[in-house]
């Protein structure tokens, strides 16, 4: 199947620490990866690296053939991110929130008002298009940054730990909805230490311990993290 | 049984392990960032300006002495320009550093009244001493003796007088914080017109009386949001590790007028417009030291040697300009991780880039008046400076942008340095301005071109 995003021999150092050492992997067209690991294994690194908020020492990143260093402007259109704190803009409503993501990626009229409707139904926020970010709950926050990133149809969508913050209604949703833009094309990569979700939604794993990959394969194949060496 | 401890020991470890925190990241940001060769020479340097300033000081004060006793009666004013400052700051900050972890404790069996006490106590001692050590031996110098007790004692009167009034007004709605600048105003004007000093005193302690009835719960949430930015929100720190502890959040004026307009139909300019606004507002710190820095570069050397503003000029609109662009640079952390809309995001920026030149270049029309300058050769001085930074602004963002983009493109850095120095050479003959429009406007094309390309 087609390679969507390969990384290749990432290393990242934070304050002269390596963090992440000589990171390979790739994600196909129509597949979900999760990145599993114990807490400080790197997980959240590789995916600021991956969205390029964090630079990189050495390797390569690359979406649909677009390579981050040489082509940043292409690479940062073919991907959207839910990060595991919303980082929402205390100068916009919910629905210029919205808004932004849809002239960012240039989604269409009607298709943004659409998907407007039925994610702010499945999320619960029809009535709270109008707000501010400092009056809705942790929970909402999360729930708009989420359906911000599922406006655009992008080839790559990144998520820090999805069901974090979202009720029982809103993770189920999510779920659905994850699995239906895989289906239409779409990969994901994603983040969590819920591992029954892992098993239920992923196809394949990657898992880090202390800033490598120690293993990868068939989601089948995962049983249980690996605990770090102290 | 183990005492328990009280709320003002518990006070004074939590505070003595936050400096402590403090100091080590001050410490580890030194570590990273200075180079110690810069240090001894930059020491040596301060060595000999304190040694300049020791003479200068000298020659001074036989002349200043006792020049000070006509500002005697103004000390007057202090407790009216007290409350209107507190009303004015308390739109933005309460003024005591209450933050999270004083919270935490008031959860605790600790007293949140007693520790707003013990804030506000620390505070007003630390202020006294810095009364004790700066203006003091000043007041001493300028004024008499009656003259500088009266300063004093109203300044340790009205300093307590402000920081309390502006932990209540803040606390309260805009309308209570305008009225209460309006009515304090109006008291310090009638104060200027003659109006006898004790009616307006007892307009003042009416005021404060009704302030202090007034019961009005306290939003702790709002004021722990801005205590823990401004706590651990280190500039230097945070500006060479990129790294806030506390993400400063936009409070203020601007969030009750902003809440009414909440239309849908928005073009991305706009929204773009509004981020950078709130961006701009967490910035505030250093631009309100960048634009007084670069507006007294510009009045404060000329006016003393006046041919120096050849250099000044230029250097205070580069400056200006590196810091506009340095503050752009940070576009990819302000829209996270969202894909740029190039023009909008430029022009909306830009467009207060220009709004922030407006005091520099007022200033420097005003140090041209005071040096006598012509009319004529003012205004074609403004225009060449109007045209330069107009254009060179608009580049040094894209530049910018493109950085941040990682592309490639080619620094036409030796136009911008001959636009500057025809500028400069403008001020000491208009004639040199004819060269500004030719660099600027070629510079103009060329990047263009570059873009494109």
């Amino acid at each position: 199947m087609e390679m969507v995003l390969e990384v290749k021999n990432c290393s990242v150092d934070i304050q002269k620490e390596r963090i992440l050492k000589d990171i390979s992997f790739h994600v196909r067209r129509k597949e979900i990866v999760a990145l599993v690991g114990h807490n400080g294994a790197g997980k959240s690194t590789l995916m600021k690296t991956m969205i390029g908020s964090r630079d990189k020492l050495s390797g390569t990143l690359s979406i649909t053939g677009n390579d981050q260093d040489k082509h940043y402007k292409a690479y940062k259109r073919n991907f959207t991110y839910i990060p595991e704190e919303p980082l929402l803009f205390n100068e916009l409503t919910v629905y210029h929130h919205f808004k932004l993501y849809q002239k960012s990626y240039s989604v269409p009229e009607d298709v943004f008002e659409n998907r407007v409707r039925t994610y702010t139904k499945g999320f619960e926020l029809e009535d709270k298009l109008d707000e501010y970010p400092e009056a809705l709950s942790k929970g909402m926050r999360q729930k708009v940054q989420t359906i911000c990133a599922l406006l655009p149809d992008v080839p790559v969508l990144f998520i820090d730990e999805p069901f974090m913050g979202l009720d029982v209604y809103a993770g189920h949703f999510l779920e659905e909805e994850l699995v239906r833009k895989k289906t239409q094309g779409a990969s994901i990569v994603l983040t969590t230490h819920q591992l029954e979700k892992v098993s239920e939604l992923a196809d394949r794993y990657v898992m880090l311990v202390e800033g490598e990959v120690s293993s990868s394969g068939d989601v089948s194949e995962f049983h249980e993290l690996e605990r770090r060496s102290t | 049984m183990m005492e328990p401890m009280t709320t003002y020991s518990v006070y004074k470890w939590l505070r003595k392990k936050r400096r402590k925190k403090k100091f080590d990241l001050y410490k580890q940001t030194y570590h990273m960032i200075v180079d110690p060769v810069m240090v001894f020479y930059s020491g040596l340097f301060v060595i000999f300006c304190l040694f300049i300033g020791y003479e200068w000081l000298q020659q001074l004060i036989p002349l200043l002495d006792g020049r000070g006793t006509f500002i005697g009666p103004y000390a007057f004013f202090l407790p009216f320009l007290a409350i209107i400052s507190a009303s004015v700051t308390s739109f933005t900050d309460p003024g005591l550093r209450f933050t999270s972890s004083e919270l935490q404790l008031s959860f605790l069996p600790h007293s949140r009244k007693w520790m707003l006490t013990y804030l506000f106590l620390e505070k007003n001692i630390f202020q006294l001493l810095i009364i004790m050590v700066v203006p003091l031996p000043f007041a001493l110098i300028l004024m008499s003796w009656e003259s500088a007790v009266l300063w004093l004692s109203l300044l340790l009167f009205s300093y307590p007088l402000s920081l309390w009034m502006q932990w209540k007004l803040f606390s309260m709605s805009s309308v209570y914080k305008m009225s209460v600048f309006l009515f304090s105003a109006a008291l310090s004007i009638l104060l200027l017109l003659g109006f006898p000093t004790p009616f307006l005193y007892l307009g003042l302690s009416v005021l404060v009386l009704v302030i202090i009835i007034r019961k009005e719960e306290v939003d702790w949430g709002r004021v722990i949001d801005i205590n823990d930015a401004h706590v651990w929100n280190m500039w230097l720190v945070g500006y060479f590790t990129e790294v806030n502890i506390k993400p400063p959040k936009r409070f203020g004026i601007t969030k009750s007028i902003w809440r009414k307009k909440r239309g849908r139909h928005y073009s991305v300019q706009h929204l773009y417009g509004r981020i950078w606004t709130g961006y701009l507002q967490k910035s505030a710190d250093i631009i309100w030291k960048t634009v007084p820095t670069v507006c007294l570069i510009i009045l404060v050397i000329p006016l003393r040697v006046d041919w120096m503003l050849v250099f000044t000029l230029p250097i205070a609109i580069v400056v200006y300009h590196e810091v506009a662009g340095g503050l752009f640079s940070d576009v990819e952390n302000v829209f996270h991780s969202l894909p740029l809309e190039e023009d909008s995001c430029k022009n909306s920026y830009v467009k207060w880039a220009y709004v922030g030149f407006l005091p520099v270049f007022i200033s420097f029309g005003s140090v041209q008046i005071l040096l006598g300058e012509s009319l004529v050769v003012m205004g074609m001085q403004w225009i060449a400076i109007l045209l330069f930074v107009y254009v060179d602004l608009r580049r040094v963002i894209s530049e910018r942008l493109m950085m941040v983009q990682k592309e490639n493109f080619y620094r036409e850095d030796w136009r911008r340095v001959a636009g500057l120095v025809f500028l400069g050479a403008g001020v000491y003959h208009p004639l040199f301005l004819i060269g500004v429009p030719l660099v600027v406007l070629k510079r103009g094309r060329l990047i263009r071109k570059a873009i494109i390309s």
